[in-house]
């Protein structure tokens, strides 16, 4: 039970951090972003899993991020506020050929 | 123009086979659902659930998980509330407390420890009527263990038997 509990836990406050810290992508990513995004998996691992060394634990915490993914997903494709608030508003980038720098 | 050869429109446009169909993956998740589920329930542990033997001398409380996976540390409690004189309050741990775990510690440390055919025996001396002793065990449980174990406890007053509580825990891998 502990387990599903904690990983719904660590995959809220997962996706709360990723929208606080601004939009990153793959390719416009400086180093303390690569750093933070490699090292989240190590450091919410032992919050979630804890001394748990089964193959069932694996199961639970998986499942339990993979439903909350599909939760997500259909709340967001339903939901246009959902939208919003987890996934972000679109930001215009280039306007009239010239950038938006506020919005780099 | 025509598709490419790997192609068939049949099964990459149109997608008319039947395992194609959407409704086979919605109820494939029903397969991780139900993991979650039963996750929440408590199926595969690691919650403790209490379960409580009496008889006139006294009562015996144990509180551990019957549900636990492989790895878990947690602590079993275990309580004598006496209703008249124990003169020396012993208790007998089944195999199943030892076998496939790691012991990782006592509190307080009993009086007496022996080994009785497998099973641990702790002594805790003198506990008066009225009073209550409570006793904790850590425990790991071993990476590789895995199935159902008995852990049958027996409380005794020297030679006496006071009470007996029958309790398996089961073991995912």
């Amino acid at each position: 039970m502990d387990i599903v509990l904690r990983a719904a836990v660590a995959y809220v406050f997962i996706i709360f951090m990723l929208r606080i810290i601004g939009r990153r992508e793959l390719s416009t990513l400086g180093p303390s972003d690569l750093v933070l995004l490699v090292v989240m998996g190590d450091l919410i691992q032992n919050g979630v899993t804890q001394s748990d060394q089964s193959v069932t634990g694996v199961f639970l915490a998986v499942s339990t991020f993979a439903m909350l993914t599909v939760a997500m997903s259909f709340l967001t494709f339903r939901s246009r506020r959902a939208q919003t608030l987890i996934e972000g508003e679109p930001l215009i980038l280039v306007e009239n050929g010239k950038p938006v720098m506020k919005n780099g | 123009m025509a598709a490419p050869q790997a192609l068939t429109l049949k099964t990459h446009r149109d997608r008319q086979n039947w395992w194609q169909s959407t409704w086979i993956r919605r109820a494939l998740l029903l397969v991780p659902l139900a993991l979650v589920v039963l996750g929440l329930a408590n199926v595969f542990g690691q919650r403790p659930v209490t379960t409580v033997a009496s008889a006139p001398a006294a009562r015996l409380t144990v509180a551990a998980p019957t549900h636990a996976r492989s790895g878990l540390v947690y602590a079993a409690r275990f309580r004598i509330d006496a209703a008249r004189d124990l003169k020396n309050a012993t208790l007998v741990f089944a195999p199943g407390w030892a076998d496939g775990y790691t012991v990782n510690g006592e509190a307080p440390q009993p009086l007496t420890q022996g080994s009785n055919d497998g099973s641990l025996v702790f002594g805790f001396g003198h506990v008066p009527a009225g009073h209550r002793l409570t006793f904790w065990l850590s425990l790991q449980i071993n990476p590789t263990t895995v199935g159902d174990h008995v852990q049958t406890v027996t409380l005794y007053d020297g030679a006496t038997r006071i009470g007996v509580m029958h309790r398996d825990v089961v073991i995912f891998p």
